[in-house]
Parts: C-alpha cells; sequence; structure tokens
C-alpha cells in the first residue's frame, strides 16, 4: 500500500542509496476527505439551542421593558414629561405659556372693555370687584405695624 | 420555507449579515449558518481533540455562543468564520487541559467520497488515522497551526489573528509542526507495516 511516501534519490548522496520521505500532503488530503459530518441530533441541538437564545434577544426588545426600569433610574424632569403626556404635549404647553405671557405683556386694545362688558352684564363685574376687596386677614396690617 | 429554498435564496449573504438577520429575529438565518458554520466547527473540533462526542459537545458550545453574541456583533470588525475558530480552538485547549492528557488515539471516520475504489479508501482512510494519531502527538499550539493551515486550508494572517500570535510564529509553529510530523509517521510507517507500493 502507497501510505504517502515518495521515492527521492538523493543523487548526491555518497552512499547512493534512495531514501523515502513522507509527502505530507497527501495525509493532509485524507484528512480533509475524512471530514466528519455533523448528524442530525447535533443539527436539532444548535438549532434549539437558536431559538431559545431568539427568544431571549426578542424578550429583550420587547415594549414592556421599559415597566421593568427601576424608578430611581429615571430624572425628576423625565418623571414630569411622562406625567403630562410625554414631549408632544410640553410643546403644547410651552405654545399655550408663550401666548400667555404676550398677551400679559401688550394686552391688546378691547379686551379689558370686553370682558367688563361681559362681567358688569351677567351682574358679575361689581361682585367680582367687591369679592377683591374683602379683606380676608384684617389683623395682618396691624401685625405688620406693630413688628 | 423548505431548506433547500432558502440555502438557495440566502447562498450569497455573508455570515455577518446572516448573524444580523437571526439577531434581528429571521429564524431561517440561523439554519443556514449552522448548515454553513457547524461542519467546519466539528471538523476542527474532532481535529483538535480526536473524539467525536466531546467534538459534538464543543461545536454545539461553539455556535451557542456565536447565537449568544450576534446582538452585540459589529459589523467590519472580525469575521465570523474567523471568531469561530478562534473560540472553538479555546474550548477545545480547555477541554484538552482538564484532560490532562493529549488526544487519544480514535480510527478517523469513513472517508466521505462514495465514488472512491474500497482500495484507495482504505488507503485514505489509513492516512487519516495515522495523520490523527500523529496530531495528538504534537504540541497544543502546533497541532492548531496545523490543523487551521494545512486541513483547513486558512491563510496566515487569519491564523495568527485566531491564535492572536504574529506571522511569523505561526510560520514557525506549521513548520514545526510539520517537521515534527514528517518524523512521527516515518517513525511508524515500519511500525505499522507499510511498505512504498
Amino acid at each position: 500500500m502507497n501510505w504517502g511516501l515518495a521515492m527521492t534519490d538523493h543523487s548526491n548522496s555518497h552512499d547512493n542509496t534512495a531514501s523515502t520521505e513522507i509527502d505530507l500532503d497527501l495525509f493532509f488530503a485524507a484528512a480533509r476527505d475524512a471530514a466528519p459530518e455533523p448528524d442530525a441530533a447535533l443539527f436539532a441541538a444548535v438549532l434549539a439551542d437558536a431559538d431559545d437564545v431568539q427568544a431571549q434577544i426578542a424578550a429583550g426588545r420587547a415594549p414592556a421593558a421599559p415597566l421593568q426600569e427601576p424608578r430611581g433610574a429615571r430624572g425628576l424632569w423625565a418623571q414630569l414629561v411622562a406625567a403630562i403626556g410625554g414631549w408632544p404635549a410640553v410643546g403644547g404647553l410651552a405654545s399655550v405659556a408663550t401666548a400667555g405671557l404676550w398677551l400679559g405683556a401688550v394686552q391688546p386694545m378691547g379686551i379689558g372693555q370686553t370682558t367688563s362688558g361681559y362681567l358688569s352684564d351677567a351682574g358679575l363685574f361689581v361682585a367680582a370687584q367687591d369679592s377683591y376687596l374683602v379683606d380676608v386677614m384684617p389683623g395682618l396690617n396691624f401685625d405688620f405695624e406693630e413688628g | 420555507m423548505p431548506y433547500d429554498a432558502l440555502s438557495d435564496k440566502m447562498d450569497d449573504v455573508p455570515n455577518e449579515a446572516l448573524l444580523t438577520l437571526f439577531a434581528n429575529g429571521d429564524d431561517a438565518a440561523a439554519r443556514v449558518l449552522t448548515a454553513r458554520l457547524l461542519p467546519r466547527v466539528l471538523g476542527q473540533a474532532v481535529r483538535m481533540l480526536g473524539e467525536r462526542s466531546e467534538a459534538d459537545d464543543v461545536a454545539q458550545e461553539a455556535l451557542l455562543r456565536l447565537w449568544k453574541i450576534a446582538p452585540q456583533w459589529r459589523q467590519g470588525e472580525a469575521q465570523v468564520s474567523t471568531w469561530l475558530y478562534r473560540v472553538t480552538a479555546n474550548l477545545c485547549t480547555d477541554r484538552l487541559r482538564k484532560r490532562g492528557r493529549m488526544a487519544p488515539l480514535e480510527a478517523a471516520p469513513e472517508p466521505a467520497d462514495e465514488t472512491a475504489s474500497v482500495a484507495e479508501k482504505m488507503q485514505s482512510r489509513s492516512r487519516a488515522e495515522a495523520l490523527s494519531a500523529a496530531l495528538a502527538e504534537l504540541p497544543e499550539r502546533q497541532r492548531e497551526a496545523v490543523v487551521l493551515r494545512h486541513i483547513e486550508g486558512l491563510g496566515n494572517p487569519e491564523i495568527a489573528g485566531i491564535m492572536d500570535i504574529s506571522l511569523e510564529a505561526v510560520e514557525s509553529l506549521t513548520a514545526r509542526g510539520k517537521r515534527a510530523l514528517t518524523a512521527i509517521l516515518s517513525g511508524r510507517r515500519d511500525e505499522l507495516g507499510f511498505s512504498n507500493d
């Protein structure tokens, strides 16, 4: 049987004999041909692992995951934003606040007359004015004066 | 979808892209990756360990680590095959160290080529068995370098990456490994009763 031995003629050698050398490439080729094939059980086990890991990955990305976040991990500002309905609500709130500031600063003509008109017609203006004149802490001035 | 159809569809998709698909929930990607990579991993493990059942365990563990790292895999940083060779080599090394001895001399599996003649099959099997036994006598790092270079057919730069050594070190290990294999096989030629023809 040829086991992978190559005849090598060493013509320069003094004893003029042929020696043999191993042809390793034949052995490597034989090893490649004899490559083991995974059996069905191994394939199934590997794919079962893949399914398990894929399920874990999917669970890690589920929308419910943020609910498991510790409360302390969120800042006060983030909690406030979440409480009023998120960033869209913050945007709306900012617009309303700006408009209110503008109206308070310039008070367009007619607004005061219109509101007082409505209040007078309803008989509420005087009552409303009167309500501001009610001294709910009559002793306060005395306390300030007396020190 | 039948596997063949999937295989055709994903034939040209690189391993790295398949791994990303897997992490995004595509179970077909797992099947294609397994079909591509499991035989290689198993072959490497069998050659390093010289024992089939342990090699099966190592192959399964190596693939499990690949699935687990999929969500963190960064495209372009490493090749999946290189990473897997490295993981497999490390797992085999751990097992060999736990054994505290070299790989046992187990008969190599039957040659896969069904068309070869009986004599050719016997010859090929005989060589594979002899090489397996000779590899088991090499120091661990020499065996790993020789297997990766001459049986798995990897290039020296890739082997250097897998073994985390320089190119010169790879060349040195493979050269010394081949010299040692030649000496072992030559020495056993008479012992095993092989002739030149």
